[in-house]
């Protein structure tokens, strides 16, 4: 009645998700380009349309979704179109628009784990990662929990039927899961998180003391420097010798 | 062979004949070329470089083996089946979609023992002189997915894969190619246009027959991840000797799967026929939970009929008497389990016992069936929801007696009438359980239920037809 999108419009708007911030932002890069046509060249001459899942299925890996603008670009590498690549990428339930959490948890409700009580577990999980059972329509199967961390997707059959119920989260999967399992996992993850903020932090603190080194290095060369030689400038030599120092900082891990 | 020592726990059952499942949970044993090679492997592919290709065709076909993805066609039937003077490249595509509930076989086999399979698909990949391959993978697979494309690489680096193989003359590449989490890239037209890239909507045959207009335009030859395992198994017997072993019209072993309310759920691999499912649920599987009793399985995967245990099952023997028999007493082969009705199809068997409610079992498959259906023919994207509607709404008790012959009416008119065979997957399920266990969908309806309105809208609409009371 009021303003209805038309379909392509709504696949183009980009679907914002708390999930983002523990992903980097889609970008070409020449090393995602030489990937790109890498897997292109798997498939035969002339059926560079083959490599679309694989190409998506890189860009899910590196940037956790794939964003409106990421499909035009797949388009062009696998010498499609964009809307081409809009309707591969709406119609498999396994290519998320969205993006979503650092774990994401994928539990199983096709019979044999309902049968085990794989449905039982969804509205815990949804507790205790704090996001609302009501959210996963069939159109939007995904909830994402408002600190990113954690996403949640109920899913159709695992292939592992007869060890249920089963949850995959990332790439592992974990079978005869219970609550206790449940709450034993997210623990791991959240230990998982903190090693990584961890290593980030010290990587980040060593970056800082590698600069501020630099910087007094630098500083310390431009004090030499008072003393011109002939005609050197002072500014021109300070700046020559600042640049590469502070390129070498965040390199040094 | 009797040196091999299994993971404590994961012993074979004294029943099973391990073939395929050989390495399966073996002591000692990695998905690496060298464990592989140590135990023989590559040694029957060797053997075939060295025949003709049309020959291996033949021991195939000898042998009897039939498909395990489902369908159960002669997989060496299937490979004759590309034109006759074909000029255009040959595909061979592995399925390893794995994606009907019950089944879980195949990920074993690409998780802990890829190279069995890669050396299958060479020796088929010879035979019908194919020389580019796909292994497609489901996404949910992505251990696997790392592990085969390791194996792979192994694999030509020991020259099993690229140019002039083992010095035969013979190329072939393997590439892996992951799916998206869609049940209907199972279906081999479906797959194939998922390779393509494009929307993976099924093709209508005929005239798609891959073998005949597969990938690409060309004839292309698609096999289950077991149906390859089990060509290396008859080229490393030979043909006759493998159609010796087990039914006769389906010969081999067959990995079954048992999942749902028994003791022992797992997979198990048998001769073919060997044993009953009787023999299979309580010796294999341990029987029902303590307290409990079966009440009803489905033979073959979640698309497969439901049978009740109680059922009198009648049989002709050989002299034309009557024989009665519950299912418990059916052969474990192919087709036993077709003459009353149901199918084998990929061996996953689901069980259920009296503790379940059948509506609520219908209504998670129909759910099932719902979110899976691709869309392109209308009875079968329109007709899944309103099944799952229908029984949700007669699990919710606010169903009425008529709806539950409206739900299989409107079974009985997807079932035949679209384009691949989900169309008899989705309607063969409501079918049986709606007819076998008719009184229990009854026992939650009411016939008040007709006359309310089950929606605020219908409410609106109706306040003008009905009298209030
Ligand atoms: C809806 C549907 C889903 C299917 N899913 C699978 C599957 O997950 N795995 C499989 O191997 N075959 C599946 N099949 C069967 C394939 O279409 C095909 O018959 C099989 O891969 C052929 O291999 P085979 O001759 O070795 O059995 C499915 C068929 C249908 C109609
Ligand atoms: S029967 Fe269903 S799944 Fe098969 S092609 Fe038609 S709509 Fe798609
Ligand atoms: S039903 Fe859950 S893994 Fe198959």
């Amino acid at each position: 009645m009021s303003e209805t999108t038309n379909a392509i419009d709504a696949i183009a708007a980009p679907v914002s998700s708390p999930g983002e911030k523990f992903f980097p932002k889609f970008e070409v890069t020449p090393e995602l380009v030489a990937k790109a046509q890498e897997l292109v060249a798997l498939y035969p001459e002339g059926k560079e349309q083959s490599a679309v899942l694989p190409i998506i299925h890189h860009i899910q890996e590196e940037f956790g979704y794939v964003c409106p603008e990421a499909m035009p670009w797949i388009a062009e590498m696998c010498k499609s179109t964009a809307i081409h690549v809009a309707g591969i990428v709406t119609f498999y339930p396994g290519i998320h628009r969205k993006c979503p959490g650092k774990f994401h948890f994928r539990v199983c409700r096709t019979i044999a784990c309902a049968l085990s009580g794989g449905e039982e577990l969804l509205p815990y999980i949804c507790s205790k990662m704090g996001v609302d059972p009501a959210e996963m329509t069939d159109e939007e199967p995904m909830v994402v929990s408002p600190d990113g961390l954690w996403s949640l997707e109920a899913v159709e059959c695992l292939a592992n039927c007869g060890f249920g119920p089963n949850v995959m989260v990332n790439d592992v999967l974990h079978s005869q899961v219970t609550r206790g399992k449940i709450d034993d996992i997210m623990a791991a993850c959240k230990k998982e998180l903190a090693a990584e903020r961890k290593e980030a932090a010290a990587a980040k603190k060593e970056a800082a003391a590698a600069r501020r080194e630099a910087r007094a290095a630098a500083a310390a060369e431009a004090a030499e420097a008072t003393e011109p030689t002939a005609e050197e400038p002072v500014a021109k030599k300070t700046a020559a010798k600042k640049a590469p120092a502070k390129k070498a900082a965040p390199k040094k891990k | 062979m009797s040196e091999i020592t299994y993971k404590p726990g994961k012993e074979p059952h004294p029943r099973e004949t391990r073939r395929i499942f050989r390495n399966i949970d073996r002591e000692g044993y990695d998905p690496s070329i060298k464990c592989f090679m140590k135990d023989g492997g590559y040694q029957t592919l060797k053997k075939c470089l060295k025949m003709e290709p049309a020959d291996i065709t033949n021991e195939v076909k000898k042998s009897g083996l039939r498909g395990r993805g489902g369908a159960g066609f002669p997989t060496g039937v299937k490979w004759t089946f590309i034109p006759k003077g074909n000029t255009k490249p040959v595909y061979l595509v592995c399925n390893c979609d794995e994606s009907e509930p019950g089944t879980f076989k195949d990920r074993f086999i690409v998780h802990q023992d890829p190279h069995q399979l890669i050396e299958g698909m060479i020796i088929a990949c010879y035979a019908v002189q194919a020389h580019y391959a796909v292994i497609y993978m489901r996404e949910e697979f992505p251990e696997a997915a790392r592990i085969m494309q390791n194996a792979l690489q192994e694999a030509e680096e020991k020259n099993f894969l690229g140019k002039n193989i083992q010095g035969s003359g013979f190329d072939l590449k393997i590439v892996l190619h992951r799916g998206a989490g869609a049940y209907i890239c199972g279906e081999e037209t479906g797959l194939i246009n998922s390779i393509e890239g494009v929307r993976p909507y099924p093709r209508i045959k005929p005239p798609f027959f891959p073998a005949a207009i597969g990938l690409y335009g060309c004839p292309t030859i698609v096999n289950n991840v077991e149906s390859l395992c089990q060509v290396r198994q008859v080229m490393m017997m030979g043909g006759e000797a493998y159609a010796a072993e087990g039914a006769q019209r389906s010969p081999g072993t067959r990995i079954i799967g048992v999942s749902g309310d028994v003791k022992r759920p797992g997979v198990y691999e048998i001769i073919s026929g060997s044993i009953t499912y009787g023999e299979l649920l309580y010796d294999i599987c341990g029987g029902p939970r303590i307290g409990r009793k079966f009440k009803a399985i489905i033979p073959g995967g979640a698309s497969a009929k439901v049978m009740r245990c109680d059922e009198i099952l009648k049989d002709r023997n050989p002299d034309g008497t009557v024989r009665e028999m519950t299912i418990f007493d059916v052969p474990m082969d192919l087709d036993s389990i077709a003459k009353f009705g149901s199918m084998s199809g990929s061996g996953g068997v689901i069980v259920m016992d009296d503790t379940r409610s059948m509506p609520k079992v219908l209504n998670n498959l129909n759910r099932f069936f719902a979110w899976e259906s691709c869309g392109q023919c209308s009875p079968c994207r329109e007709g899944n929801p309103w099944m799952y509607k229908l029984s949700t709404r007669i699990c919710e008790g606010k169903g009425a007696p008529e709806d539950v012959d409206l739900l299989k009416s409107v079974a009985d008119n997807i079932c035949g009438r679209t384009v691949c065979a989900f169309g008899e997957a989705c309607s063969w399920p409501t079918q049986a359980f709606t007819t076998k266990f008719r009184e229990e969908f009854l026992a939650l309806t009411k016939p008040i239920n007709a006359l309310k309105p089950h929606s605020a809208e219908t409410a609106e609409a109706r306040k003008f037809l009905t009298r209030e009371d």
